[in-house]
């Protein structure tokens, strides 16, 4: 026999009316309900709100209200919902305007010089305005990267 | 009267004894060190020799050395053997790993500055370099009063036989002869110098294009002498002041740090983040705006080469167009 628990919680309730519990969980549920007035008078009330939404009527919608949705029949549209000539202008340039940033603007190309090739071309262009030996020799062998 | 004409005397001749002194300690020998420097550039066109160049640099409180051969082959100065540098009367070449590249200064101005204007520069005898004598060049900044240079020019043919450069007391850099064949007139015409695969090309400063900057002064005596487009595209700006030159490469684009080469240091030089080398051929330092990548190179000493670029662009812009452009682009990565 399952002894009734202090922590079963009462949300439980809510799914044991929807059948969505374990085995195990519906037995701890069962024995909560034989033993406690408090967890039978919450089952009566869940049951109840249960039933009464279920009999509410569903409301249909207008006629032509699915056709206005889809088809932005400007016919059913109210006309006070429309947007005036002027700020269709207007939103349609700042879609365009948008859109052309997105494209025109250049975006910044990355770039990393080269180190090596650049210390060559200084030493070279040095050695046409200066000693060509004292200027060509460094770079002469391999250019070293040092910190 | 008498007591006053004997103190005229006493402080004339004090004031002569003055000038003498002051003479004999800093001895202006324009004329002679004209001379020198002018002949020196055309001097290892006229002799052919061969030896060996000990190059010497500090990096990061280390010296490094390398020696290079130095040949005369043809009529052409030809440098080092697992890559080879050569050098004509109007033309440099450097072996790269995609063929030769060539850069000479047709079109171009070549008027560097008057290094008189920039230093005081004295003329005496040197010390023995690579067992010939030498005559001494020192070149004093007239900005701090500190050596900034001494060259050893050969004492029979005008040769540069060795270069020693200084920040303060301390060697930077030095370039110079180990040893060094008996020069003999070079009686060869030059070869046909190698063809070569790229070229940087001389551009006239005032039309460089738009988005360029060519400041025509970095100050500290260091006048734009000429511009060439490399073969990227990128622009080399050449600055001088007569006797030590810088050359400014500008790339447009947004410098990308992760790609850049290894062995640098990134720090702050002239208030700006950079990344600096430090190599045979001089102190690289590059950075970047939010247009232009820029890459310095100078065997300038550290003191005057940070003067000097902070004279160039640093940070991007902050004005309002700026700001707006950053707030309303930065979001979509567009900056």
């Amino acid at each position: 026999m399952t002894e009734p628990r202090d922590d079963l919680p009462e949300e439980l309730l809510s799914a044991y009316v929807d059948g969505e519990l374990t085995v195990d969980e519906r037995a701890a549920v069962d024995v909560q309900l034989a033993t406690s007035q408090v967890w039978s008078q919450l089952l009566g009330e869940i049951t109840e709100v249960r039933a009464a939404v279920r009999s509410l009527p569903v409301p249909l919608a207008p006629a032509g209200f699915w056709e206005s949705v889809l088809l932005d029949d400007p016919a059913v549209t109210p006309s006070r919902l429309r947007v005036p000539h002027p700020l269709r202008w207007v939103a349609g340039s700042a879609a365009a305007a948008v859109v052309a940033v997105a494209f025109v603007v250049p975006s910044h190309h990355t770039t990393t010089p080269p180190v090596a090739t650049m210390v060559d071309a200084h030493a070279s262009r040095s050695s046409l305005s200066q000693d060509p030996v004292t200027q060509l020799a460094p770079i002469a062998q391999p250019v070293k990267l040092a910190p | 009267m008498a007591r006053r004409l004997a103190l005229v005397l006493v402080l004339a001749t004090a004031v002569g004894v003055v000038a003498v002194v002051h003479a004999a300690a800093s001895p202006r020998d324009d004329g002679d060190a004209r001379a020198l420097i002018a002949a020196a550039r055309g001097a290892v066109t006229r002799y052919a020799f061969s030896g060996v160049v000990a190059v010497e640099w500090v990096a990061a409180g280390k010296t490094h050395r390398e020696r290079v051969p130095v040949t005369e082959q043809g009529g052409l100065l030809v440098l080092g053997s697992s890559r080879r540098a050569m050098g004509t009367d109007s033309e440099s070449l450097v072996h790269e790993a995609n063929g030769w590249f060539g850069l000479s200064t047709d079109g171009a101005s070549d008027a560097v500055p008057d290094p008189f204007g920039n230093y005081d520069i004295s003329v005496g005898p040197g010390d023995a370099v690579a067992g010939r004598p030498t005559t001494l060049l020192t070149a004093v900044s007239r900005a701090d009063r500190s050596v900034q240079e001494r060259l050893y020019f050969d004492a029979d043919t005008q040769i540069l036989l060795r270069r020693v450069q200084l920040d303060g007391s301390q060697t930077e850099r030095s370039v110079g002869f180990v040893e060094m064949s008996q020069p003999v007139a070079a009686t060869a015409k030059p070869d046909t110098p190698p063809s070569t695969a790229h070229r940087a090309t001389p551009l006239s400063p005032g039309h460089l294009g738009k988005g360029w900057d060519a400041p025509h002064s970095l100050g500290d005596g260091f006048e734009l002498v000429d511009v060439y487009r490399q073969p990227d595209g990128s622009r080399q700006l050449y600055y001088s002041d007569g006797l030590v030159g810088m050359s400014v490469f500008e790339e447009k684009g947004t410098l990308d740090t992760d790609a850049l080469p290894h062995g640098g240091r990134t720090t702050t030089v002239a208030g700006r983040d950079a990344r600096v080398y430090e190599t045979a051929g001089g102190r690289t330092v590059v950075w970047g705006t939010d247009k232009v990548v820029y890459t310095c190179v100078s065997d300038a000493s550290t003191r005057t080469m940070d003067t000097l670029l902070a004279k160039l662009p640093a940070q991007p812009g902050h004005g309002i167009v700026a700001r707006v452009t950053h707030f309303v682009l930065g979001p979509f990565s567009w900056e």
